[in-house]
């Protein structure tokens, strides 16, 4: 069940072993498991472990982002690998008031995965053969990715909750790897019809998740 | 994009900045206006407090298709900042520019205070990144540039300095016996600007050689070490002044 499986990845079964003694005060009293917060604020004090935990919990979401975006497993390693780099190195600068470790860890993820593809965006489609239809091919293969996604229940109730232009322009996006002017040519749109679908979808996907966990 | 200049459309209170929260953080804007709309994030509580609303809706999904990632990744990843905390612990808080520009104007205040009684001759690159009118863009990554491409990769410019430098982070270093090669590209043939290699972090910060002006291209090319009197490598990474 979707709400269930959320629930597990925002706060996840009890694990302190990484938890030096000291570090027992620091946890809020009420919970035996860190929040992300906390292993934040501990790798920021150089807490090599705490940032370990801090990667079990997230790994698979950072995965999944990169993977989805630069496509190859090879680089999709390679990217994710500096990610964790970057989050380390700038952990410092990781502010609470300003959101939370996952929205953090997640646009960095997105960040370097859409430089890494936009840089090979070109070499890959000449690599493919596909010369006069590279515009074409993009839309296709994420056809197939939201295909092989919407097998998944969870994605099927979240893309569900779209009008058809919602969904368009944030697979394309989201599947993609599009900017949001390639998602306007590619769809014929104007910049601002694609930037205010953008948002009117996600917002869509927040709603619909706070009406899954009630 | 103008700071927080907010209006009234169709009795809404229009930020101009708010449109662009969806876009970041599907990952969708073009990387200059990635940075402004995180620059502007900083000063914007309204627009953070959006992208941390609309985010709930893209981790919904990013939840949805987590992929397990493979076993030997979590080690990489652990040696890898086990090296970084080794090697550069004083550089973990990164460099703040404008803070920085703030300290060598008022270090230049200073000095034309105590004018006359010394002869000041400041460093070129201090110059340029203290000028006024600094500003930077992006250098394109071209094809021909076979190594993952780096984590920054940008012209810091001034007009009136007439003067720019590249700035690298997560660069790779050139064949052995190989330099990277800085062009000035105008009418005529490309000027050869300097010569540069990044550090051991992978980070290079080269000033241009020559005067750097408006409408002028830069290009890197990698070449013999010492560098050659005109381009024989294909370009690798270029940016319009």
């Amino acid at each position: 069940m979707f709400p269930t499986a959320l629930a597990r990845a925002l706060v996840p079964e009890t694990s302190v072993a990484w938890v030096a003694p000291s570090m027992d005060s620091f946890l809020p009293q009420s919970r035996v498991t860190p929040e992300l917060e906390d292993l934040m604020r501990a790798a920021a004090s150089g807490d090599e472990a705490a940032f370990g935990v801090l990667y079990d919990r997230t790994a698979a979401m950072v995965f999944g982002i990169v993977r989805r975006i630069v496509r190859s497993q090879e680089h999709a390693e390679e990217v994710a690998q500096e990610v964790y780099l970057e989050v380390w190195r700038k952990a410092r600068n990781w502010d609470e008031s300003r959101g939370s470790v996952l929205t953090w860890i997640m646009l960095i993820a997105r960040a370097r995965a859409t430089d890494r593809v936009r840089s090979e965006q070109a070499a890959r489609d000449r690599q493919e053969r596909v010369a006069p239809g590279w515009v074409e091919l993009p839309a296709d293969r994420v056809a197939e990715e939201v295909s092989i996604a919407f097998e998944q229940g969870e994605v099927r109730n979240l893309l569900g909750q779209l009008t058809d232009l919602q969904r368009q322009v944030i697979e394309l996006a989201y599947f993609g790897g599009r900017s949001y002017p390639e998602v306007a040519r590619m769809l014929d749109l104007p910049l601002g019809t694609v930037k205010s679908r953008m948002r009117d979808g996600l917002l869509r996907l927040r709603q619909a998740l706070g009406a899954t966990r009630e | 994009m103008v700071c927080c200049g907010s209006g009234k459309r169709w009795g809404r209170l229009v930020n101009e900045f708010e449109e662009f929260a969806a876009p970041y953080l599907l990952g969708a804007l073009e990387p200059e206006e990635r940075r402004r709309f995180e620059a502007h994030l900083l000063e914007c509580s309204e627009c953070t407090a959006l992208v941390n609303d609309l985010a709930q809706g893209v981790i919904a999904l990013d939840h949805a298709l987590a992929v397990e990632p493979p076993a030997g990744l979590r080690t990489r990843v652990l040696d890898g900042i086990k090296s970084v905390s080794e090697t550069s612990v004083v550089e973990l808080a990164p460099r703040r520019r404008p803070l920085w520009r703030l300290a060598w104007i008022a270090a230049a205040v200073l000095v034309v205070l105590l004018g006359g009684l010394t002869l000041f001759n400041p460093n070129p690159l201090d110059q340029l990144m203290a000028a006024a009118d600094a500003r930077t863009v992006e250098l394109a990554v071209h094809e021909a540039f076979a190594a993952p491409p780096p984590q920054q990769a940008q012209v810091v410019f001034s007009e009136s300095e007439e003067a720019a430098a590249v700035e690298f982070r997560g660069l790779a270093s050139p064949e052995e016996g190989n330099t990277y090669q800085l062009w000035l590209i105008g009418e005529g043939d490309p000027a050869p600007a300097g010569v540069f290699v990044p550090d051991e972090t992978g980070e290079a910060t080269a000033l241009l050689q020559g005067e750097a002006r408006s409408g002028l291209l830069v290009a890197i090319t990698q070449e013999p070490a010492g560098g050659l009197p005109a381009p024989s490598g294909e370009v690798l990474f270029s940016a319009e002044l």
